[in-house]
């Protein structure tokens, strides 16, 4: 059995940082880590997404290193984090000081480093970032990236384990090969036509770099597809499937209903 | 004047530095529960003493941690490197702790302290351009109305109006910051270098039209005598700030200077 084969299924949750005061994200963070879901994503963004524009939103890193803090079993990242809004080693230094934060006492820590080139565009405008062009952006993150694994493996004391980096985004040419190189995990929002497409454009990057992409974990959203798609894309090899909740709410319904679909799948 | 009536604070700086985060995180739970004001760690990469490749931590994720490990005190950084992030973001950080810390109490414990920027190491190691001293008070003055303005829009508001604390003792260009943006100002000055800082920091609160009575004193005691901090308050400090360095977190000065604080203002 191939290592994608093998792997278990997992639930990530994203829970979206936006229309929801700080407790409640709290409350909903408390509940998925008693839930069981694998993982707790948030996102790098400065605005929100969906709903009332200038509604409320919370920054990642800082949210985060609270959960971190909070929480004791699950484990957490950005879904993803955008490259362009701090510098490569910096990214570095959080990450591996969150993964310590997680640690608690158990000498393991629990994050993920999700990243992705960026691309909503009013964040950069409101904050005063240069936005530039998709291109512009992907060849930082191909530069970043290094960097990043460089400075992790430079840091005192350094991460508890290996920190694993998921990577978001389709994009065939650049985004698949920057994965093929740096990933432990790619994400994106496929259907299955797409992930059956993308897959062995992946492994040809995989083939063109030296690297067995078997070893990367594929990752999909939940959001509006039917369980027949979520098995087929299952059949593909995808293994972590991810979920958004959105707040004021964050209805768990969904999430324990994909749980449910976890665990007998894994029995 | 208002820095009469100021009750004295005791802020301790946990250095993040020769020490692994449950010693930093039980460290915090210790200050807590011993009654300290302020908690602070400080914005760098690299340790400022001792072993220059030891133990070191980054700045704003373990003050978000810190903010939903306590309940009671309050928690920032002495100071945070200006140069090293966006200022909206900043901005966006500093809102977003502010959150964290308020609990269900509706109301924040985070101070944003905030610096230009000196340790040329941080900057060399992890590619961020060291410039000029005066390039980087330049760069934090043009910064100061970005955060103030993020802060005026952001949604969530702020729980409260964030106290901003800059550090520095410079006299032309540091003091004129403090004068327009400072809740609190903090130095390293001895009593006497102190006490021409405050003059000069009123003229220039003058010059910009700023009742400088408001701005909270803050001055470091390590190294300094109960003498030298009688004196330090007389001339109007009320925060006063203890650094203290891992491995061991050594707590006794803390106890002491307490005592003394309740002393002051018993």
């Amino acid at each position: 059995m191939s290592a994608s084969e093998s792997r278990p299924v997992r639930i990530g949750v994203q829970l979206q940082p936006q229309h929801a005061e700080f407790a409640q994200i709290r409350e909903t963070a408390a509940r998925l880590d008693d839930l069981g879901a694998d993982i707790l994503f948030n996102w790098d963004h400065f605005y929100p997404l969906s709903g009332d524009r200038s509604g409320l939103h919370f920054e990642a890193w800082t949210t985060l290193a609270a959960i971190a803090e909070q929480t004791t079993r699950i484990e957490i990242g950005t879904l993803v984090n955008c490259n362009s809004y701090r510098n490569p080693h910096l990214h570095a230094d959080m990450a591996r000081t969150v993964d310590h934060i997680s640690a608690h006492d158990t000498g393991t820590g629990r994050f993920i480093f999700g990243i992705g080139a960026g691309w909503f565009r009013r964040d950069h405008d409101e904050y005063g970032y240069e936005f530039g062009s998709i291109g512009e952006r992907l060849a930082s993150l191909a530069e970043n990236l290094p960097l990043i694994e460089q400075r992790m493996s430079a840091l005192n004391p350094p991460p508890t384990r290996r920190i694993p980096m998921l990577i978001g985004g389709g994009g065939e040419k650049k985004t698949l090969r920057l994965v093929a190189q740096h990933a432990d995990i790619w994400h994106s929002f496929s259907n299955a036509l797409d992930l059956e497409r993308k897959l062995p454009i992946l492994a040809a990057h995989g083939e063109a770099v030296g690297r067995d992409v078997d070893e990367i974990e594929v990752s999909v959203e939940l959001d509006r597809r039917s369980l027949a798609e979520v098995e087929t894309m299952y059949d593909l090899g995808a293994r972590l499937f991810t979920v958004g909740i959105d707040g004021p709410d964050y209805d768990l319904a969904p999430v324990i209903d994909w749980l449910a679909w976890r665990d007998a799948t894994n029995s | 004047m208002t820095s009469e009536k100021r009750a004295v604070r005791l802020g301790v700086q946990i250095a993040p530095q020769h020490a692994l985060y449950p010693k930093i995180r039980e460290t915090a739970a210790e200050l807590e529960e011993m009654g300290v004001d302020v908690l602070f760690n400080w914005d760098h990469f690299y340790p400022l003493s001792g072993e220059p490749d030891g133990l070191h931590f980054e700045s704003w994720t373990m003050l978000a941690a810190l903010a939903e490990q306590t309940s009671r005190v309050e928690i920032g950084a002495l100071v945070n490197c200006n140069s090293y992030r966006n200022a909206n973001l900043q901005a966006d950080m500093a809102r977003t702790i502010d959150h964290i810390s308020a609990k269900d109490t509706g109301t924040g414990r985070f101070i944003f302290g905030t610096g230009s920027g000196w340790f040329e190491r941080d900057y060399d190691a992890y590619g961020y351009e060291f410039g000029t001293v005066g390039g980087r008070l330049d760069a934090l003055a043009a910064n100061l109305p970005i955060i103030e303005e993020r802060w005026s829009v952001i949604n969530p508001a702020p729980t409260r109006k964030i106290p901003v604390l800059i550090g520095g003792g410079g006299e032309k260009k540091t003091l004129r910051i403090v004068a327009k943006h400072a809740d609190i100002w903090h130095s390293f000055s001895d009593p006497a270098t102190l006490e021409r800082k405050l003059g000069i920091l009123a003229e220039h609160g003058e010059a910009v039209g700023r009742d400088v009575s408001q701005i909270e004193i803050s001055t470091e005691l390590r190294g300094r005598t109960t003498d030298d901090a009688d004196e330090m308050h007389a001339l109007g400090t009320t925060l006063f700030t203890l650094g203290i360095s891992g491995p061991d977190y050594d707590l006794a000065p803390v106890t002491d200077w307490l005592a003394w604080r309740d002393s002051k203002n018993a």
